[in-house]
């Protein structure tokens, strides 16, 4: 352990020369800039500025396509924030609550917390790769044929297995890519195949080359197709600095996207688009469960308003972006999952639970207060009363998601939020509206509203088909699958 | 282009096509090569492999296209698409016999064309500015031996 922090100290030493570090700057600036353009996401970025990085030695070539790496990952992010387009599949899921935080005015908020979650997953990661370093090396070395195999089976499978979209297509793109990496000479006997006769192809499809294409120039090509749906974000952005309440809101959804993020970056075929979704569905289901745990009562108020009608303000925004209707497509099923089991427990409290006087106690007591406060004490007083009604399972998940609640306070609404489930209740829980009869929360809605009315809607058109967009998530993580192909055909050559 | 209202106007349906197309051409080319059998495996028996199950895909997700009928794929942008890739084929072309700066310069009038929201004096500049910065970082400074000028 100790001879993996002196190695890394090693290579800081190598690597914090003024040249190196310089290059890194530029790196870092060529790529953000670069990543900045829609279209140009890391892989087609990298592959434009390779030949940058030829005059220069292995080592400060190395520390400048990392640079580039880290800011076109980063330079995506921006204009998912600001207009909507994820500059690649990974800012896709950036952009559905990014943009949502831009048009309440908060751009700089978002930018700086996805600056800062990218800094920390980054420095994380790349520790955690580090100290798992030796032993994957060290098994490495072990590999036979027969385990290379194996390591490009399980590739394909988990490629099928995590791509969003139908699985037969992706399967289907398996076999694309693998015939792909058939062209040029064959191994046993040298003879060419499929070269069309080019002894450029000899060495198989340039790698780069088939990347700019299936990546770069396709994205280039799609965006100017939906030249007419893109729409300016026209506010200006204030601040870049997120308040402190904001940044103690996002600190834990940060860690558990790195946790998440290391362990899809470690296994083959997975890749930062799975990971990227992944966070995102398991953010939102956390949302989700401590928005209905939490707050239930006063939500369904808020929407039913007091009399029990639905009184649902304009949040429907029209946004005909299809990467947004690609997402719901991978992130429906979860959903609708997520919506029964809290049907079943709201069921269950309203048919257990007597209306016990913590709630009401809290919420009267503290009316004219802040609504921080007052969460904290319809908080508390939830606890009380599961503590007495709940078995353990069932009681340790409301208390952690209670404790979010509290911790994470009004921030996790604009920032974890995915799209709100309240619209969803069924109208036999109207007896639910409790408390709008005994109290008037007037205090409540207008504070509230603010902060929960910009999460966006994702589920108001829930019933479309989803749509996955030609050439965008859908398509490219399938395609995306090609090159990986390419590469472990390669792994098996060599 | 077909209606939106056809019926295997759909994902699948072209998609399918696509590999069809991709196992053809594969299985064309790998005509010539030696299949050999399964102990004595030549080089066309795994492509062959390959292309053969590509192709029953393909003409899996075609049929499945044309008896589904799923959400239709928007129209075909075919000006971007062509002009785009025509002005990658010009700068292949003119880079080695005009010069790097006639090829960017011939690339961007050519892409000029792809968007109806492009004004000439954008695409001046633009010309200007990449046949500038491309002179300077990769033959000034990276010694990329491409000539500038024919």
């Amino acid at each position: 352990m100790m001879d993996v922090f002196a190695l890394l100290g090693h290579g800081f030493a190598v690597a914090a020369t003024p040249t190196n570090l310089f290059f890194c700057l530029v790196g870092t600036v060529c790529g953000t800039l670069i990543g900045v353009l829609p279209g140009l996401g890391p892989v087609a970025t990298i592959s434009l500025l390779l030949p940058a990085t030829y005059a220069l030695n292995p080592v400060t070539a190395i520390i400048m396509l990392s640079g580039i790496y880290y800011g076109a990952q980063y330079g995506g992010s921006t204009t998912a924030i600001l207009v909507n387009i994820p500059g690649e599949s990974t800012s896709v899921v950036t952009a559905i609550d990014g943009y949502k935080m831009a048009q309440q005015g908060r751009a700089g908020e978002a930018l700086a917390i996805a600056a800062i979650g990218s800094f920390i997953a980054g420095c994380i990661g790349t520790l955690v790769i580090a100290l798992l370093g030796p032993p994957l090396a060290l098994m490495t070395q072990k590999f036979a044929s027969p385990d290379y195999f194996s390591l490009m089976v399980l590739g394909l499978v988990s490629a099928v297995v995590l791509a969003n979209g139908s699985a037969f297509r992706a399967i289907a793109m398996i076999f694309l890519g693998l015939l792909l990496g058939m062209v040029g000479m064959d191994l046993n006997t040298g003879e060419a195949r499929m070269t069309f006769g080019l002894i450029e192809l000899s060495d198989g499809i340039n790698f780069v080359a088939l990347v700019m294409g299936l990546f770069g120039v396709a994205e280039v090509i799609s965006n100017l197709e939906d030249a007419s749906v893109r729409i300016v974000n026209r506010t200006k952005i204030h601040s870049i600095w997120p308040s402190l309440k904001v940044l103690r809101g996002a600190w834990a959804a940060v860690m558990r996207g790195t946790l998440i993020g290391t362990i899809f970056g470690i296994l083959p075929g997975g890749g930062a688009t799975i990971a990227s979704f992944s966070a995102y569905a398991l953010e939102k289901r956390r949302a989700d469960l401590v928005r209905t745990l939490a707050d239930h009562g006063d939500s369904h108020q808020r929407h039913y308003g007091a009399d029990g009608r639905r009184a649902d303000p304009a949040r429907h925004c029209a946004r005909p972006h299809d990467h947004l209707a690609a997402a719901r497509s991978v992130l429906g099923a979860d959903r609708e999952h997520v919506h029964w089991q809290c049907h079943a427990r709201h069921h269950q409290s309203a048919d257990d639970r007597d209306l016990g006087p913590a709630p009401r106690g809290a919420l009267s007591h503290s009316l004219s207060d802040h609504r921080g406060d007052l969460r904290h004490r319809r908080v508390l007083g939830e606890q009380f009363e599961l503590r007495r009604l709940y078995d353990g399972r069932l009681l340790l998940a409301r208390l952690l998601a209670a404790q979010t609640r509290r911790g994470a306070g009004a921030s996790a609404d604009g920032l974890c939020a995915g799209p709100d489930d309240r619209g969803e209740f069924p109208a036999q829980h109207d007896h639910l509206a409790w408390r709008s009869d005994g109290v008037s929360a007037a205090p409540d809605q207008p504070g509230a509203a603010a902060g929960l009315g910009g999460a966006p809607d994702l589920d108001h058109d829930a019933d479309d088909p989803p749509a996955p967009r030609r050439g965008g998530p859908g398509m490219s993580s399938e395609a995306r699958a090609t090159p990986r192909i390419r590469r472990r055909y390669d792994l098996e050559q060599t | 282009m077909r209606s939106p209202t056809w019926r295997g106007n759909n994902n699948d349906f072209y998609s399918g096509l696509l590999l069809v197309a991709v196992a053809t051409v594969a299985l064309l080319y790998i005509r010539t090569l030696a299949i050999g059998t399964v102990l004595q495996m030549g080089p066309g028996y795994f492509p062959l492999g390959l292309a053969l199950i590509l192709l029953g895909m393909g003409l899996c997700l075609v049929v499945k296209g044309l008896l589904t009928s799923e959400k239709p794929v928007g129209a075909f942008h075919l000006r971007p698409l062509f002009f785009i890739l025509l002005s990658f084929v010009a700068f292949g072309v003119l880079v080695e016999r005009a010069g790097l700066i006639l090829a960017i310069m011939a690339q961007v009038a050519i892409a000029h064309f792809a968007s109806v929201e492009t004004k000439w004096q954008q695409s001046v500049v633009t010309a200007a500015l990449l046949a500038a910065a491309s002179a300077v970082i990769f033959v000034w400074l990276l010694k990329i031996p491409v000539n500038l000028l024919p």
